[in-house]
């Protein structure tokens, strides 16, 4: 057994190796997952009172004390004469440590006005600036600013500064880490349309990459080209015209996008929950049902039908990827329908695709075969071990 | 999409007209806090009670150790002094802040492939505290190989693989700690072990004994021993001797974030509440505070329907909502009491409770998984917690009736 006598802490311990190790352990057993004290945020906010560009910062004193050791008398208080004698250290630490641009040219924070906020885990210092950016002709608000943070960083990596911005017309947050300090505010990459367009390639890239989606839809749509019979599913004959397969198919996409766009915007806006667990494997069981429909035959379902019912399900899938994409502060209906547009125009690509495939090789039997029965086993299989592996039984 | 992520973000609290208003105003998701009011305050108002260089009696030791990681950021025997004392601070104030300082200390080595034991192993603590417990274990393993006659190194390995409920590896760990520091050190690892996988009440007497010892006299180990000698009772259902066991302890330690959010947590699950109350509120500052003590002056509050309840609730609520903005997971075990125990939002807490238990195993964390799914008809969800404790065979007297409901419940059986 080592032993150690070492100085720990209060330099009032001697220990021995072990017993350190005992120590150490406590957190880990209880509360690793039991962070007692929230980690540590700046907030920061930019608007526009009367006009006038202003910066604040509220800035944790327990953050200012870590770096400045504030407690001047050494009484283990910290009072505010003893912030305040320290005001023109604090302000050029500040001034290093927060940059902003506006439109290219570098603002002058100035001189800060500092004072004191209480927020809910105890008591900040405030600092506000009236920044004076020379050079930038057009109204502050509609000015490219960028705004750099780097302040505590070195001292805390868990550090975050938590920045609102608060404009006439553009009211929005952002996040600034180590990893990422800096934020651009761009009054024209938040215009309506640019969010729209933004969020259309997320929903068509969504759709592109949800395997599950794509297996989902070609399922319903398989079996349009052939024309419906009391004979099993291999005997079906291809479709004559070509009017009746194309209504189908409109029939089939459009119930998957009325149904999933009423479980998107209904679950965006908070009027729907899903339970928790069981959206994935629904999912998953979707695409299960819409491939073993496609073996009955004639006994099958109205693919319209299950495409309308499913797609509310999907739609709760679509909700969670888009929560997770993070919705902008503002201009949040071009986000939704610019997502919702991408998700249409993704599955579009995929029938343009599809269909003239199908349609050319409707009438082979490589088609009923391979593709329609085959494909819909396989597919079936597919599903069920998507089942099972979101219920979590592959665990 | 990502199929390993489930919609734990949905916002599961439906609110109509105030939904209806949000989308109509095209507002944000990420609620903000009002901007809190600036004022002057008088020259000899305290604004912070607490300095952090001077709590617990540590005055000019972290201030040295910091000195020295600034005077030269790239020396790393100054940074791993100063990541020790910062991370040791963190556990024993439950101040997820102070990993950040460990981890900023560690910042110009955390890639780094060539590195004394020491440095893997703080290294591998301070992932664990950012849920990477595979990279923390893999540094750890890597200062064992360094230096396989360090005690702490297998305490923690130990400690890690008991959080993954790999009581195998936790079992072989304790026999590690036998053959190189002897079996009165691994006794009191074995007891852990033992309390975790259904037999506390050895646990209890080897725990006693270890508490007497006279190689366990300085004040970690009997803080340490303390809260899990109350826990190897509380888990045998002798949740008297628990208090006591924490209670004492507090006396002679009254620093001690653990052992007194143990009580808190006891008081308040044995409907003591006034007394819960006083233990969680003993700092009169309310903001000063920790979240985790803060939760169960709550909770206590509720239960004993006190006026301070809509202030601390308040206060609880903002402070969460600043959490919530910095859009990040790691999952701090009081929003889940919040969500959960005090029912601020079980559907999304009983996302949190999934996605954590894929991370860590621990009781609290179980029947908070456990509430939340009976609280919502979805017994199934919390199927997990049930193979765990039929694979560790752990039980405790909260544990075990939830348990108990859950298998009863309908949709337990309709999902079996």
């Amino acid at each position: 057994m080592m032993r150690c006598s070492r100085l720990f802490l209060s330099g009032l311990v001697t220990c021995r190796q072990i017993a350190l190790g005992l120590a150490m352990l406590w957190g880990l057993l209880l509360g690793n997952a039991t962070w007692a004290h929230s980690s540590s945020n700046s907030y920061l906010t930019l608007s526009m009172p009367a006009e006038q560009l202003t910066l604040r910062a509220d800035i944790h004193l327990r953050d200012l004390d870590l770096v400045f050791d504030l407690d001047e008398n050494r009484d283990g208080q910290v009072t505010w004469a003893e912030t305040q004698s320290r005001s023109a250290e604090l302000m050029d630490w500040m001034a290093q440590g927060l940059v902003l641009n506006a439109s290219g040219q570098s603002c002058t924070l100035g001189q800060a006005d500092l004072k004191a906020s209480l927020h809910a885990d105890g008591t900040y210092l405030s600092a506000l600036w009236t920044p004076t950016c020379l050079g930038v002709t057009q109204p502050m608000d509609q000015a490219r600013l960028v705004l750099r943070y780097e302040l505590i960083f070195s001292q805390d990596n868990l550090h975050r500064g938590l920045l609102k911005v608060d404009f006439p017309n553009d009211q929005s947050s952002a996040l600034l880490s180590p990893e990422r300090p800096e934020v651009a505010l761009n009054a024209a990459e938040r215009h309506p349309l640019r969010v729209m367009g933004r969020y259309v390639v997320e929903g068509v890239w969504h759709i592109w990459i949800g395997i599950d989606h794509i297996v989902f839809l070609l399922s319903l749509l398989v079996l349009a080209p052939l024309q419906s019979s009391r004979q099993k599913v291999l005997d079906w004959q291809g479709a004559t015209h070509i009017r009746p397969v194309a209504l189908d198919v409109f029939a089939v996409v459009t119930a998957f996008t009325f149904a999933h766009s009423i479980t998107l915007g209904l679950t965006i806006t908070g009027w729907l929950t899903p339970p928790a667990d069981w959206v994935e494997p629904a999912i998953a069981l979707s695409v299960v049902l819409a491939a073993f429909n496609n073996l009955l035959g004639v006994s099958s379902l109205k693919r319209w039908r299950l495409a309308f019912v499913f797609g509310l399900v999907h739609g709760f899938g679509f909700a969670s990827v888009l929560l997770d994409l993070g919705l902008p502060a503002s201009a949040l209906f071009a986000a939704l329908g610019g997502f919702n547009l991408g998700v249409e125009l993704g599955q579009l690509a995929i029938v343009g695709a599809f269909l003239p495939l199908s349609w050319a090789m409707r009438r082979t039997r490589f088609y009923r075969w391979v593709v329609v029965t085959g494909g819909s086993l396989a597919v079936v299989l597919l599903g069920l071990f998507w089942t099972v592996q979101r219920v979590g039984w592959l665990d | 999409m990502d199929k390993a992520k489930r919609p734990a973000h949905f916002p599961s609290k439906p609110n109509l007209p105030l939904g209806v208003l949000w989308f109509l105003m095209g507002g944000s998701m990420l609620p903000h806090l009002a901007a809190q009011e600036r004022f002057l305050p008088p020259a000899s108002a305290v604004v912070l009670p607490s300095s952090v260089h001077a709590n617990g009696g540590r005055q000019s030791h972290l201030r040295a150790l910091d000195q020295a990681r600034r005077a030269q950021p790239q020396n790393l025997d100054a940074a791993l002094t100063y990541c020790r004392a910062v991370f040791n601070l963190g556990l024993i104030e439950g101040d997820l802040r102070w990993y950040g300082s460990a981890k900023a200390a560690l910042g110009p080595w955390w890639q780094a492939s060539e590195l004394p034991a020491e440095g893997y192993f703080l290294r591998g603590l301070v992932k664990q505290g950012f849920h990477d417990f595979q990279g923390g274990l893999s540094d750890i393993d890597r200062a064992i190989a360094l230096e396989p006659r360090r005690a702490e190194f297998w305490s923690w390995r130990f400690a890690l693989h008991l959080l993954q409920a790999d009581m195998a590896m936790a079992r072989q760990d304790t026999e590690e700690i036998a053959r190189l520091f002897g079996t009165e050190e691994s006794d009191v690892y074995r007891a852990i072990l033992l309390y975790r996988t259904g037999q506390p009440l050895p646990a209890v007497l080897m725990l006693t004994r270890a508490l007497r010892s006279p190689l366990n006299k300085d004040v970690f180990s009997q803080d340490w021993l303390s809260f899990h000698l109350g826990e190897a009772h509380r888990v045998a259902g002798q949740p008297a001797q628990a208090m006591a066991v924490w209670g004492e302890r507090l006396k002679v330690n009254g620093q001690s974030h653990l052992l007194r959010l143990s009580l808190a947590e006891l008081l308040n699950q044995q409907g003591l509440y006034p007394q819960a109350k006083a233990m969680a509120m003993n700092q009169a500052d309310m903001a000063s505070l920790t979240d985790a003590l803060l939760m169960q002056a709550l909770l206590a509050s509720r239960g004993e329907k006190d006026a301070s309840q809509a202030k601390l609730a308040s206060q609880v609520q903002a402070r969460m909502r600043a959490q919530a903005l910095r859009q990040e997971s790691l999952i701090e075990r009081p929003k889940l009491i919040y969500q959960i125990a005090y029912g601020q939002d079980i559907a999304a807490g009983l996302a949190l409770s999934i996605d954590n238990w894929q991370l860590q195993k621990e009781p609290p964390d179980a029947v908070l998984f456990v509430q939340a799914a009976l609280a919502l008809g979805q017994a199934q969800a919390a199927a997990p917690v049930v193979e765990w404790a039929e694979k560790t065979r752990y039980t405790d007297p909260q544990l075990a009736p939830l348990i108990q409901q859950l298998k009863a419940h309908p949709s337990w059986k309709r999902g079996r």
